[in-house]
Order: C-alpha cells, then sequence, then structure tokens
C-alpha cells in the first residue's frame, strides 16, 4: 500500500471524527444581547494578577526556607499554588465569555475580516494552550512568571477587539438606509 | 451469469427502488418549496439510474458507450450534490452576512486546495484518471461540510436538524466514496483480473451500503422536520439578529463595559511592567 493511497484512507477516517465533533452542541452559548451584557459586567477576575504574581514570587518562599519552620514554607507554596491554579481556572472562564461574546457579536456584524477572525482564533488557541501548560507547570512546583503575562495579554487584546467590533456596530446603526444592511433588519425596523 | 454479476444486480435493484421510492416521498412533501436544488439532486439519482439502465442495454456492461454515459452521469450528479450543499450551508450560514461572506471564500479556497492536491497526490494514469478525480470531488465535498460545520460551531450558529441531518448524509456519503474509490484505485493497480471478476462486486456492498444509510438519515430528517409545528421549525434557524436601535443600545452599553475593562487592564500592566 503506498502512502498517498493511506493518507486518503486515513482523510476520510479523520473527516468523520471532525464530523462527529464539530456537530456536538458547545458547551456555553448566550442566547441574548442581554446575557452577552449580563456576562460582560462581572467582575473581572484578571484585575487580581499583580496579587497572584506576588503570591507566587520566589523570594517570599525563600525568606520563609531560610527563616520560619520548615513545614511552613511548603504548606505557603502548596496553598498558594492551589490559589494560583483556582485563579486560572477563573481567567479562563473569563476569556471564554469575551470570546463567546465576540463570537455573538461576529454574528451580528455586517462584515468580517477574515485576518482578524483568524487572529482571534489563533489567540484562542494559544490561550487555551497557555492554560493547560500554566496549570501543569504549577503543579510541578515550577514558577511560570512569563506565561501568566502571555496570557494576560491575550485576555486584553480580545478585549480590545470587541471594542472595535462593538464599535463598528454601533456606527453601522447609525447608517439606517446602508445598501448593505440585512433585509431582515429592514424588515423589522421600518420606522429607521 | 456469475455470483459476482448477481449480487451486482441485486444490489443494483435494491438501490434503484429506493432512489425512487425517496423522490416520491419528497414529491410527496412538496420538498421542492424548501430545498429544490436537493429536490433536483434527488431527480438527478433517478434520472442517473435510468441512464445508465439504458446504456447497459444498448452497449452492455462492458462497452465504451456504458463506461461514458456512467462517469458522465456520475459527474452530472457530483456536481448536483454540490450544488445541494451549497444550497445547505446557504440556509445555516445565508442569514449572518458578515459570516456568510467570510465563509464563502475559506470555503471556496479551501474547496480549490484540497481539489487539486488530492489531484495531485493520486499519481493520475489514463484509465485511473476518472476514478482519481472523482475521489478529488468528493473529498473536497466532504471537507467542505465538515469546515461548514466547523463554522456554524466557532460563532454558535444554530443549525437545524434538518439542515444538519443533510450535510451529515452528504458527508459520510463522500467519505464512503473516497474510501471507495482508494481501495478501487489500488485493488485495480494490485491485480486488475481478480478485481473485475468477484472482489468488484463484493465491495460494491460497502458503497450501496452507505448510500442507503444517507437515504435513512435523509428520510428521517425529513419526516421528523415535517412533524415539527411550524413556529418551533423556524425557531432555530432564525438567526439572532438586532434592530438599529438595540445594535446602538449594545454597542453603547458593552462599548463603556470594556473600556472600563481596557483601563483595568492597562492598569494592571502597568503595574507588572513596574514591578521589580
Amino acid at each position: 500500500m503506498n502512502i498517498p493511497m493511506l493518507l486518503f484512507l486515513v482523510a476520510a477516517v479523520l473527516i468523520v471524527l471532525l464530523l462527529a465533533w464539530a456537530t456536538r452542541p458547545p458547551k456555553r452559548t448566550f442566547r441574548s444581547p442581554n446575557e452577552v451584557l449580563e456576562a460582560l459586567t462581572e467582575e473581572r477576575h484578571y484585575a487580581r494578577l499583580p496579587q497572584i504574581l506576588q503570591a507566587l514570587r520566589e523570594e517570599d518562599l525563600e525568606f520563609l526556607r531560610g527563616s520560619g519552620p520548615g513545614h511552613l514554607a511548603e504548606q505557603v507554596e502548596s496553598e498558594r499554588t492551589k490559589i494560583a491554579l483556582r485563579y486560572l481556572e477563573y481567567l479562563e472562564e473569563e476569556f471564554q465569555v469575551l470570546l463567546e461574546a465576540s463570537r455573538m457579536l461576529a454574528g451580528m456584524a455586517p462584515e468580517l475580516s477574515a485576518l482578524r477572525e483568524f487572529d482571534r482564533f489563533k489567540r484562542s488557541l494559544m490561550f487555551m494552550l497557555c492554560c493547560r501548560y500554566l496549570k501543569w507547570k504549577l503543579r510541578l512546583g515550577l514558577q511560570p512568571w512569563r506565561e501568566f503575562g502571555v496570557i494576560s495579554d491575550l485576555a486584553g487584546e480580545i478585549t480590545l477587539q470587541l471594542e472595535a467590533a462593538t464599535g463598528r456596530l454601533g456606527e453601522r446603526a447609525f447608517l439606517p438606509y446602508a445598501d448593505t444592511g440585512t433585509a431582515h433588519d429592514r424588515k423589522k425596523s421600518p420606522e429607521v | 451469469m456469475t455470483d459476482a454479476q448477481h449480487i451486482r444486480n441485486l444490489l443494483w435493484l435494491i438501490v434503484s427502488v429506493l432512489e425512487v421510492l425517496f423522490f416520491a416521498f419528497l414529491l410527496v412533501r412538496r420538498f421542492y418549496r424548501s430545498h429544490p436544488i436537493f429536490f433536483l439532486y434527488a431527480f438527478s439519482l433517478v434520472l442517473q439510474t435510468a441512464t445508465v439502465a439504458m446504456s447497459v442495454q444498448l452497449w452492455g456492461d462492458k462497452g465504451f458507450g456504458y463506461w461514458y454515459t456512467a462517469w458522465i452521469s456520475q459527474a452530472l450528479v457530483i456536481g448536483m450534490r454540490w450544488s445541494a450543499i451549497a444550497e445547505i450551508t446557504r440556509k445555516i450560514l445565508g442569514g449572518y452576512s458578515g459570516i456568510w461572506r467570510l465563509a464563502n471564500v475559506v470555503l471556496f479556497v479551501l474547496s480549490i486546495f484540497v481539489l487539486v492536491y488530492a489531484l495531485w497526490t493520486s499519481h493520475i494514469t489514463l484509465d485511473l484518471a476518472v476514478l482519481s478525480a472523482d475521489r478529488g470531488v468528493e473529498l473536497c465535498i466532504a471537507v467542505f461540510v465538515v469546515v461548514m460545520f466547523g463554522f456554524a460551531r466557532y460563532y454558535r450558529l444554530p443549525v437545524p436538524d434538518l439542515e444538519k441531518q443533510m450535510a451529515i448524509g452528504f458527508c459520510l456519503y463522500s467519505c464512503a466514496w473516497v474510501v471507495n474509490d482508494t481501495i478501487v484505485d489500488m485493488a485495480v493497480r494490485a491485480a486488475p483480473e481478480k478485481w473485475a471478476q468477484s472482489l468488484g462486486a463484493t465491495w460494491d456492498l460497502f458503497l450501496s451500503a452507505a448510500f442507503i444509510a444517507s437515504l435513512t438519515l435523509w428520510t428521517r430528517a425529513i419526516h421528523v422536520a415535517r412533524r415539527v409545528p411550524v413556529a418551533d421549525e423556524n425557531a432555530p434557524t432564525e438567526p439572532v439578529r438586532l434592530t438599529s436601535e438595540h445594535y446602538a443600545r449594545l454597542s453603547e452599553e458593552v462599548s463603556s463595559r470594556l473600556t472600563l475593562l481596557n483601563h483595568r487592564l492597562n492598569h494592571l500592566l502597568g503595574s507588572k511592567d513596574s514591578r521589580p
């Protein structure tokens, strides 16, 4: 059996698996814009990053190891790791909310930029991988300083993109007779 | 008549009867109103069967006339299948103008890429050229459907069950064709005589089973969709869209929240940078 032929068979199996994945219902979806707003108004966890970074500082633990009882440093390290892991879970959830909101806005947008959409897709993948990597690093007792900065940047950039998207929608809302408006919009808003 | 021919004839008969029954089912359900291209696709299947049967009568199943008729009609049926998938895609994504435009470009480019790649890697010889082209097109259709579902999932778009089942049926059938063409390709290259005598007919079972499975899936989906009350049936297909006033209000509220978040983030990033 030659390799190209084998690849065709593998491709067919892979497509069936991808089909099974793609037709599964998503875990979380917003049903209305109000839900998006509600989610966006919730408290942001990434604002706690400085405290988390402080909690993970090696210097504090070194100080405890040097001057405090032996078990105290270990206990502090274990508790701080747990807190950092919980923080990461919240951060991941927060990022998902932002991503869901941006997807919903994309559904309403009159046009999308392929590059920007690809960029966001890439970022969401990176965020997910970074989070997993960080969790494992924390569990193994390593210091993940740089990665915390990276995921914070990713969350921030998604936020900026959301702002730009909603800005475009806002601009569009004030162009009631634009030719590019959807038929549905025109039908539903005869007064515009 | 050999056993292999018996099997082939029996399969042909079963599939032909099912095609006619399915077309009649669509006609009774007046499916041409909501899905005209899919309806035409079903009609093209019946027409293909009739044309091929006539060509066998005229030239026998070994003649060039039969060979040309079979593959030309197959090309037309694949064209109709592709059009039916495009119709389903428009029904799923068409309501979202931004996503629809983006998906059009991505799906078109991807389809061309898959087709070119499939043909390029096939080591086409003259006798297997049609088979390789067929495999390339089928692979292309399967990838198209999966990426279309990927779009719907990524943007959390509601996919009506009818369109979902129809697209799944198309994708599975195309995958079956890819597997079929690949196996036939390998078998014919390895032992053409053996393939013509016995293996070919046995292997036809696989493709027929895949076709019957797709027909069953479509029939069930159309039957279930019919039973759902009109209001409920329309509910998932209606995209979440806002009027201009809603856009303005949403935009204003979200922008203010995001600005606040950005300020917090900037503050946060600033404090991180100033760390010792």
